[in-house]
């Protein structure tokens, strides 16, 4: 193909980000021409109408009185004994562990002078390779929530009374040993959990346990059930395969082993040495894996099954050669067929939770039949405590319940009232029981239900463990006190079962540690100090080491690495059972063009089923889809919306039967027709200050999907009444903000499509091509770029998919660099080909730079304060007019760090300077708020505090802020990073590349033995927290350097390059791999 | 009794046409005074404007009516004899005025000589100066940390400790003084001794020791002579100026990173500063920077 017919090809897309967009509505104009959104409204009207939450971003109160002119008096509290190993203001790392979705994460904790500041992922476990994901990250806030339950309580006969754990304890062990005893949990992980179930239920012949939550594997478990004979749990080897097939299935999102399956599919897409897997997605909402997927197919939920049925028919049969007059949906059916029979043993089908069992059965003997069982996808025995799904449990539970036959439940963590199906209208069936207990950390929708509350300690407070998805047994250690005096559920069981007990907890803590003066000290500061030593006795106990070897020896190893070696799930391969499975219908060739359209649920991007909800940080982080924050909405495709009347940002109700619910329609490209997509966990009437608490009058945030969830339609509704309605309602997005182009839309298609400057994109076959004449040098670009090997126009002569654009002047590779005595220059790179965005990177560079939140009402204008967003492109080919089937690309924005940054040059007081380092610098304190910077900024990455986001004192004058006392700001500032400014009102700020870590390893450096920075030394946060690596950073004069290859990579190129502004960050041109005969990046469903 | 219109904030200053009935606005107050209204016969009549001399006499033409004619007010010539004066006198006196708030507000007025009580009165000269205690006894993470910790009360406690804890002796020196009360109650109860900073940067400078303390800047740069100090105080401004001024020039501030703690240390017989600090400048490699961001995050 030569260089004129791919411009044309190009030139043959467009890019867009929004439907307002693509039909170029011209309400846009304002927001391209107004740099930062409407103008400030006045301080009442828009502070009273704010919700208070930007307390969340927690907040220095510093209730300081002037003395003179001298700034206050500051008094220092030293340690009276200053632990062993502790250097006051020096942070320290530990091991410990998050539990998601029923699995245990690795992770390592950041503490500084006691308090854990920042969460990320333990690199030595594989199932984090020290990649996190958005909730991880986010998990710190929750720590210091002034919302969490503070004490324990129970509904006394003149209302609620305060009780002590030691009542509890008192209360319920003995009600345990009589009749009518039932135990509700989430899914147990913890190994420790398990051994404290078996010895309860051994104990009390009569006593059940039941495990229910909102989105489990359990229709997995029964699939395999069908398929092998008992339940097994597939974990997925995506690094092994080179075909993918997702069938409803997100692994590279909400899928709980997310993190682990990113990582290693990004390993199987490293073009740069020859590897690439393909990846089809079959789903009928619009996933993160679809918007990564190399072919891209919507259909209906109840279409997938079929889709499913017709590829085994196909795999069976011979699938031919591909007949390029088929419509797009046989072509891509085709494809897979073709792809997985020529892949035996390296290809997958993956089926995602909410397809029924079925599908899910199909799946593991379509793997089976290609070899693919044992080498991408390995079985290891499910660890579900039932046979029944947690429905069925949690409906036999509330029949039991209704009959009288359970007469005390403890329900440990999770929030069953908020989670289940609405036909069994369990929160009105816990309110009969005589003797109902829920240990959690909030006081939730199910704890109010619930004769007694038990305020439980937070995961980073207490002792643990759990099964990661490899199934390998994580520790989890404590990272703090207590903050509320809280038992940990272990703690709790360890009591009711006899483990230990009260008078024990004491005489334990007495015998162990009274000859270490440390301890003794942190103990003899708290009350709480002994029950510490109970949780870890008993998740000691449950690991006792291998015999022979010194036991503690062998634990203080587990607890340092955070995991057991040698604890892997053992590899099942179980024989296939004769199945007989629906054939083929033909159902997902049919097209739907009227009548009722289905309903389908999914776990939210942000704040997954609800659970997140009371978390600022995940609430305004945008979902990366539909970049809408603080909502869920009803997902419909512009061709559904035509045919239903709906409109965007108009309320729609759904009926089922006499059940209605009302949310705000969001208009997706990209849906299947005919399906409607709601996410869980919104509308939740008892999460907090955040989210909404009806006992303090605060609205909650989203629309309660629950009325239409029942047990009948779990995860989808075949049938649903829709009913458009002519209200408007605001929904917070930020697609269309921080337009790096404020030409107009016209020209961002001339920008970007015909010459690449902004999106680069690239077929795998002709960077195949071009590898092979110009094979990429690992060790390092030094001696890359001779004239000779390149031609006289430099990069112009690299890939010509790219099409380099080469400036001269800031040619980082020039002889000029080398010669130039400043010891590091610091640049990054974002490999768009392994991103998947996530948005791990965002909420991760929140928690490490103090950024506030800013609520619904700023989002809204525009003034979100994330330093990092990350663009999402539509791509559709010219001519397109409906954008049934686009496809997706993705861009992490942040501060590019201009060589001539345009910013500098027009502040009024050198706020804003150049580092020697090639640092683009902030200096707050000298910031006067002119704004021109941000003005000036071409990739619009600069941020301004419009409020004091950070003080709640001033800013917050809302229902539920008189609750907060000066102790409740003070926790909240305790989730600040000490090592940068917390910013005020009226002050810009924007990504420093983390200039706090640069320093602090330079300084670690000079001091450790005067020598210079190692090549990759220094990791931005969002680097750290990248699961797929797709964010390097380093010195990039230094070859050694991995960001210096990545710049020196023929795929990198500048962001808006034509400006000749020399930005620092490069990115890496995707690559697509679409199967040969599908040609085109994006096609339009032929299913007209 | 010079007479002078002294507007108020919004004074309104009508001219009275004899032409018109109604008054109409003048752009601005200034014009009239002092010495225009000889010229042109500005009137002031609002009733709050200040007018010296003839106060009554303008209520009273204001209360009977705006509409009647009014009698012309001159001032008298030999009033702009003082108009010069009286311009320079204001210049001066708001040189003055901004000249000692600028002055007040210097941290090397401020900060310098801010000798805080501490709650016990420990004496540096004492150890640090005669019994030649190194500095780093005490503060013992100077070389590793960005904080110069202040130590933990068992430091206090090794030779001042008492026997109040688990009954044996800790220390002996002075163990029954009651200065030393402080410490011996923190030891027992094991709460902090609140310790009154004395030396402070806003906080959004981040300082490191460690980064300076190895790299051959004394204590003394920074906190002057502490071992004569009987209460510690600020000799040195810590202003972002002075901290540029040895970033720009720093050889005369460095020496072997070993002898940092030596206060008195003078460089060796026949060198100055200047030449001996440049030696380990070089041996160092010590190129500081004075980019915002080597200080400010």
């Amino acid at each position: 193909m030569t260089q004129t017919q791919k411009n044309n090809e190009s030139n043959g897309k467009r890019y867009w980000r929004s439907v307002e967009e693509f039909q170029g509505t011209r309400e846009l104009d304002a927001l391209i021409d107004q740099e930062f959104g409407s103008a400030a409204p006045p301080p009442t009207d828009g502070v009273s109408r704010r919700r208070w939450l930007q307390i969340m971003g927690a907040s220095m109160a510093f209730g300081a009185t002037l003395t003179g002119c001298r700034y206050p008096a500051e008094k220092m509290a030293p340690f009276a004994f200053r632990p062993a190993g502790r250097t006051p203001g020096m942070p320290e790392t530990f091991s410990s562990m998050l539990e998601f979705g029923g699995f245990a994460r690795p992770i390592v904790a950041t503490s500084y002078d006691g308090r854990p500041i920042k969460l990320d992922g333990n690199p030595d476990h594989p199932d984090s390779g020290g990649g996190s994901d958005s909730f991880t990250q986010a998990t710190i806030l929750e720590l210091y929530d002034p919302d969490r339950s503070r004490s324990s309580s129970r509904t006394g006969e003149s209302g609620q009374v305060t009780v002590t754990w030691n009542e509890a304890v008192n209360n319920f062990k003995s009600l345990l040993t009589g009749s009518g005893v039932a135990i509700l949990s989430e899914p147990v992980g913890s190994p420790t959990v398990r051994r404290l179930r078996g010895k309860l239920l051994a104990s009390n012949s009569s006593a059940q346990w039941f495990e229910f939550t909102s989105v489990s594997a359990d229709n997995s478990d029964a699939g395999s059930r069908m398929a092998f004979g008992s339940a097994f749990r597939p974990v997925y080897k995506l690094e092994n395969a080179r075909i993918v097939v997702t069938m409803d299935a997100d692994p590279l999102g909400t899928d709980p082993a997310s993190i682990r399956l990113t990582r290693d599919f990004m390993a199987g897409r490293d073009v740069d040495h020859g590897k690439m897997n393909r990846l089809y997605s079959i789903e009928s909402d619009f996933s993160k894996t679809g918007a990564i997927a190399d072919h891209r197919l919507p259909l209906r939920f109840k279409q997938i099954g079929s889709f499913l049925a017709a590829l085994e028919l196909l795999i069976d049969g011979t699938p031919g050669n591909l007949d390029s007059h088929l419509p797009y949906n046989e072509k891509v059916l085709a494809a897979i067929a073709e792809d997985l029979v020529a892949n035996r043993g390296a290809g997958v089908v993956m089926v995602g939770n909410c397809q029924p069992a079925e599908v899910h059965a199909r799946a593991f003997r379509i793997n089976s039949k290609l070899g693919n069982i044992g080498k991408t996808v390995h079985l290891v025995k499910s660890t579900a405590g039932s046979d029944l799904s947690g429905v069925d449990q949690l409906k036999q539970l509330t029949k039991m319940i209704s009959d009288g036959s359970v007469t005390t439940l403890v329900i440990l963590g999770g929030n069953p009232v908020f989670y289940a199906p609405f036909d069994l209208d369990f929160g009105a069936a816990l309110k009969t029981i005589k003797n109902s207990v829920h240990v959690s950390v909030y006081r939730d929708e199910t704890s109010r239900e619930c004769g007694w509350h038990l305020n439980a300690a937070h995961a980073l407070e207490s002792w643990g463990d759990g099964t990661s998805v490899d199934g390998s047994t994580i520790i989890a250690q404590p990272l703090i006190e207590p903050l509320f005096g809280g038992w940990s559920t272990i703690e709790f069981l360890a009591m009711l079962t006899g483990e230990a007990d009260l008078s024990v907890a004491d005489h334990i803590h007495d015998a162990e540690h009274v000859n270490d003066r440390h301890d003794e000290d942190a103990s003899r500061q708290s009350h709480h100090g002994h029950i510490h030593i109970v949780g870890l006795a008993t998740v000691q106990n449950t690991h006792p080491g291998s015999p022979g070897s010194d036991p503690n020896k062998a634990w203080q190893t587990a607890v340092r690495k955070g995991f057991i070696e040698g604890t892997v799930a053992a590899l099942e391969s179980p024989a296939l059972l004769e199945m007989t499975l629906a054939a083929d219908d033909g159902q997902w060739k049919t097209s739907w063009s009227s009548g009722d359209p289905e309903l389908i649920f999914r776990p939210s991007g942000s704040i997954y089923d609800g659970r997140y909800a009371n978390n600022g940080w995940l609430q305004e982080l945008p979902d990366f889809i539909t970049k809408l924050t603080w909502d869920n909405a009803a997902l419909v495709g512009p061709a559904t919306a035509d045919t239903l009347g709906l409109e965007h940002g108009k309320i729609v109700n759904l009926k089922v039967a006499e059940y209605t619910i009302s949310m705000p329609v969001y208009i997706l490209p990209g849906m299947a027709n005919g399906t409607i997509c709601a996410w869980l966990g919104y509308g939740r009437s008892a999460a907090g200050r955040v989210a909404g608490d009806a006992d303090y009058s605060i609205d909650s945030v989203g629309s309660d999907i629950r009325p239409l969830r029942t047990s009948g339609n779990w995860w989808s509704v075949p049938t649903v009444t829709v009913i458009p309605t002519s209200t408007s309602y605001t929904l917070a997005s930020t697609q269309d903000h921080f337009r790096m182009d404020e030409l107009g839309r016209e020209e961002i298609n001339r920008r970007m499509a015909p010459e690449g400057k902004m999106i680069r994109e690239g077929n795998y076959t002709s960077y195949a091509e071009f590898l092979a004449k110009h094979p990429i040098d690992d060790h390092g670009p030094e001696h890359k770029h001779a004239e000779e090997e390149h031609g006289s126009d430099g990069h112009a002569a690299q890939w010509p998919e790219g099409r380099h654009l080469h400036f001269a002047n800031f040619d980082l590779t020039s002889a000029g660099w080398k010669n130039d005595p400043v010891a590091y220059k610091w640049g990054m790179s974002i490999d768009l080909n392994k991103c998947t965005g996530c948005g791990s990177c965002v909420v991760a560079c929140q928690a490490e730079n103090n950024i506030p939140v800013v609520g619904k009402d700023q989002v809204n204008r525009g003034r979100e304060m994330q330093w990092l967003r990350i663009d999402r492109y539509f791509i559709t080919d010219e001519g397109d007019t409906d954008g049934a089937n686009p496809a997706i690309a993705r861009q992490p924005v942040t501060c590019q760090h201009c060589e001539s940054a345009p910013c500098e040059t027009v502040c009024p007081v050198a706020a804003t300077t150049h580092s020697d380092e090639g640092l683009n610098d902030m200096i707050y304190n000298r910031c006067i708020g002119t704004r021109y910077c941000g003005n000036n900024c071409p990739y619009k990455v600069r941020r301004f505090n419009y409020y004091n986001f950070t003080d709640a004192q001033t800013f917050i004058k809302l229902p539920g802020a008189d609750r907060l006392g000066k102790a409740d700001l003070q926790l909240q500032s305790m989730v600040m990073n000490p090592e940068v400014t917390v910013r005020s009102r009226g002050v810009m700020e924007k990504c420093t590349f983390c200039v706090q870590r640069i320093q602090n390893t330079k300084i670690l450096a000079k001091t450790e033995d005067n020598r210079k920075i190692h090549p990759n030394e220094i990791r931005t946060a969002c680097q750290d927290a990248c699961p797929s690596s797709a964010i390097l950073f380093g010195d990039i004069q230094n070859p050694a350097s991995d960001v210096a290859k990545a710049h020196h990579n023929p795929r990198a190129y500048s962001l808006l390059e034509e400006l000749n502004i020399g930005p620092r960050t490069r990115y890496l041109a995707r690559v697509r791999n679409p199967h040969p005969a599908i040609e085109p990046v994006s096609a339009s469903v032929a299913a007209h | 009794m010079v007479a002078l219109y002294v507007p108020r904030k919004y004074a309104t200053i009508w001219r009275l046409d004899e032409d018109r009935d109604l008054p109409y606005y003048l752009p601005t107050t200034t014009k009239c005074w002092p010495d225009l209204p000889q010229q042109c016969g500005w009137q002031m009549s609002h009733p709050n404007d200040l007018v010296i001399g003839s106060p009554d006499r303008a209520k009273l033409r204001f209360l009977q009516g705006q509409n009647q004619p009014m009698q012309e007010f001159h001032f008298p010539n030999w009033v702009n004899r003082f108009t010069v004066l009286f311009l320079a006198s204001v210049a001066i006196l708001g040189g003055y005025v901004v000249s000692v708030l600028y002055a007040a507000h210097l941290p090397l007025t401020v900060n310098v000589g801010h000798r805080p009580m501490q709650p016990v009165p420990y004496s540096h000269k004492l150890h640090a100066g005669d019994l030649k205690i190194d500095c780093r006894y005490c503060h013992n993470t100077v070389e590793t940390a960005a904080h110069a910790a202040i130590p933990a009360t068992e430091t206090c406690g090794n030779c001042h400790g008492g026997n109040r804890v688990n009954g044996t002796d800790l220390g002996t020196v002075r163990s029954d003084s009651l200065l030393l009360e402080p410490i011996r109650a923190s030891l027992e109860s094991r709460d902090p001794v609140m310790w009154v900073k004395v030396h402070n940067t806003p906080d959004f400078v981040y300082f490191n020791h460690a980064a300076h303390v190895t790299r051959g800047v004394s204590c003394v740069e920074c906190h002057g002579r502490v071992d004569k100090m009987e209460v510690v105080e600020q000799v040195k401004p810590l202003s972002m100026a002075w901290c540029i001024e040895c970033h720009r020039n720093p050889h005369s501030h460095i020496r072997d990173p070993k002898l940092v703690t030596q206060l008195d240390f003078e460089p060796p017989e026949g060198q100055t500063w200047e030449e001996y600090g440049k030696t380990w400048a070089e041996t160092l490699n010590i190129n500081p920077n004075v980019s915002c961001s080597t200080c400010h995050r």
